[in-house]
């Protein structure tokens, strides 16, 4: 085992009487990184995060975490492990203060201020004596991560962790995520594709139960880029316009839309690695028409995922 | 063990910080305020020759709080964890099942064993109108809530075994209150078994949840009930853990 793989999942597989929610899967997740698991719902995530949390067994394969095995130590596991399960379940009827404390002591954490620590960590000082049943979904969601770092785990397992927050919300949860690199390692579930780009340093995309892609952020986001569609407006004869653009290299596919104002909007896909940006301010200057926007659509990772979940279904 | 002390001190606070702990305490004094008035109507004027805790027993109100306190009392255990998703983060902590059925087991036996507190002070309010002292001894009052306690401890482990079984808390009441109701009437098969029956007459006999009681009531602690409390109490105990660890191979 390598010393920094804190998280080790090899051909994990896991039934539920009869259907397979989790087929083969492979990954490892470094030290310090924040990686993202991506998918449309049912795709296993919850799955496996449950298998990797010890809360229920895998039907095949291994995973290991911190190199102690999930099946065979649970006890070990657990202690180097954070976890917020799905829809972050809380007792309702305890303060959260209260709460902090008992979950620290059932990790037999001495006594310290490493409590209060976390309290303000989470941003938990002003409602640390109220009841969690009266608190705002972010400040339970608040708790919720409170209890995963209370231990200072090596890995942290948050699943969904800002389903159903508000913008603002979800920002001030992002940034306690990514506030937590590169001590503690992180793997957080979403189906919400920009917060993937936003908090992570890796996506894994899962489908089905299998993976579709395990790539950087960034290396992925590129390789979208290349092949996303561009966006032009501009005012001049609709034919002309289109037929110069098409005499492009590289642009496969040109569709119209009248914009109302004697602009037109063009929809352009090109093929991968050519970008026909800068031929088409070029055509537009030649041709007298004005130009009033040129960019490439940010569907951003949606995209992505909307191609490789149909290639996969394709093939 | 402090895993166990954490846990059990949770298991009691979580019934004393939602209603329905108050609610069964606030039922089972009634019942047994009533069994206590009908106690006092009974003996009123009569010739009393056995101890009052006896007549206690034998009044139907004190069956009728062991067969509903204890699935009342026990009916979260489990199934609330489990259906609020609570469980997963407890299963999830450092703790072992066998840590886990333990404290919420013992838990709600503690409060049982609250539960049936007031009893002791009827039973000393009650004092001074005996002239006999020998029918209301201390000795016989706490024996009888050490019988008390045992049988509860057998009911609240059957009780933790139904909510470990299932999400709906009211599916885990009614299904302990099965159990503990196919307990308490098999106690009558031994009286309606013709004598030459063999066998199973005393089967039943020794199985018998009455039988097992009355020596507790009337001030004899013999270690034979003790240990079929226990016994039994352990048994489902063993059931109620093979429950929860069945996550780990179904």
């Amino acid at each position: 085992m390598s010393e920094t793989n804190v998280l080790e999942v090899e051909n994990l597989s896991k039934n539920y009487s009869g259907h397979t929610a989790v087929r083969d899967i492979s990954f490892r997740v470094k030290q310090g990184e924040i990686v993202g698991f991506l998918g449309p719902n049912g795709a296993g995530k919850s799955t496996t995060m449950k298998v990797i949390a010890t809360f229920q067994p895998a039907t095949r394969g291994s995973v290991r975490v911190a190199g102690h095995d999930v099946f065979h130590h649970p006890l070990a596991v657990q202690r180097s492990l954070g976890y917020m399960p799905e829809n972050n379940p809380l007792p309702l009827e305890m303060r959260v203060r209260e709460y902090l404390a008992f979950r620290a002591a059932l990790r037999q954490l001495p006594k310290s201020n490493r409590l209060d620590e976390v309290i303000e960590e989470c941003g938990l000082k002003d409602v640390k004596r109220r009841i969690i049943g009266q608190l705002s979904k972010g400040y339970r969601q608040r708790v919720g991560l409170a209890d995963a770092l209370i231990h200072k785990p090596k890995l942290v397992i948050l699943d969904e962790p800002t389903a159903g927050l508000d913008p603002n919300q979800i920002r001030s949860v992002r940034d306690l995520i990514k506030s937590l690199a590169p001590k503690i390692t992180v793997l957080l579930s979403t189906h919400i594709l920009p917060e993937v780009s936003l908090t992570c340093d890796r996506v894994i995309i899962l489908n089905q139960g299998q993976i579709l892609a395990d790539e950087p952020t960034e290396s992925l986001q590129r390789k979208f880029d290349q092949t996303a569609d561009i966006l032009v407006e501009l005012r001049g004869p609709v034919e002309e316009m289109k037929n110069s653009l098409e005499s492009i290299d590289g642009v496969t596919q040109i569709s119209t839309q009248d914009c109302g104002d004697r602009f037109t909007q063009f929809t352009i896909k090109s093929t991968g690695n050519i970008d026909p940006r800068a031929d088409i301010s070029e055509r537009a200057r030649a041709g007298g028409w004005p130009l009033r926007e040129l960019r490439r659509k940010d569907g951003s990772l949606e995209e992505i995922f909307a191609q490789l979940t149909h290639t996969s279904q394709a093939a | 063990m402090r895993t166990i002390a954490i846990l059990t001190r949770r298991e009691l606070a979580g019934l004393f910080q939602q209603l329905t702990g108050y609610v069964i305490i606030a039922s089972v004094m009634l019942v047994i305020g009533l069994s206590f008035i009908a106690v006092i109507l009974a003996i009123n004027g009569e010739a009393v020759d056995s101890p009052i805790t006896e007549a206690l027993y034998s009044t139907p109100f004190f069956w009728l709080i062991v067969l509903l306190a204890a699935p009342a009392i026990t009916m979260r255990t489990y199934a609330q964890e489990r259906s609020s998703g609570t469980f997963e983060s407890l299963m999830t902590a450092p703790v072992k099942s066998s840590e886990v059925v333990l404290s919420k087991f013992l838990g709600a036996w503690i409060f049982f064993v609250i539960v049936w507190l007031p009893f002791i002070g009827y039973m000393f309010a009650l004092r001074p109108y005996f002239d006999d002292p020998a029918l209301l001894d201390f000795r016989v009052v706490c024996s009888s809530l050490l019988g008390i306690s045992l049988l509860g401890a057998l009911f609240t482990a059957v009780g933790c075994l139904a909510s470990s079984l299932t999400r709906s808390q009211m599916l885990a009441a009614m299904l302990s209150f099965t159990l503990g109701m196919g307990l308490f009437l098999q106690s009558f098969v031994t009286f309606q078994l013709p004598a030459e029956s063999g066998i199973w007459s005393p089967i039943f006999a020794h199985t018998s949840m009455f039988l097992h009681l009355e020596d507790f009531v009337r001030g004899v602690v013999d270690s034979r009930h003790v240990v079929f409390y226990l016994s039994l109490t352990g048994f489902f105990l063993y059931l109620n853990w093979q429950a929860i660890e069945s996550r780990r191979w179904l």
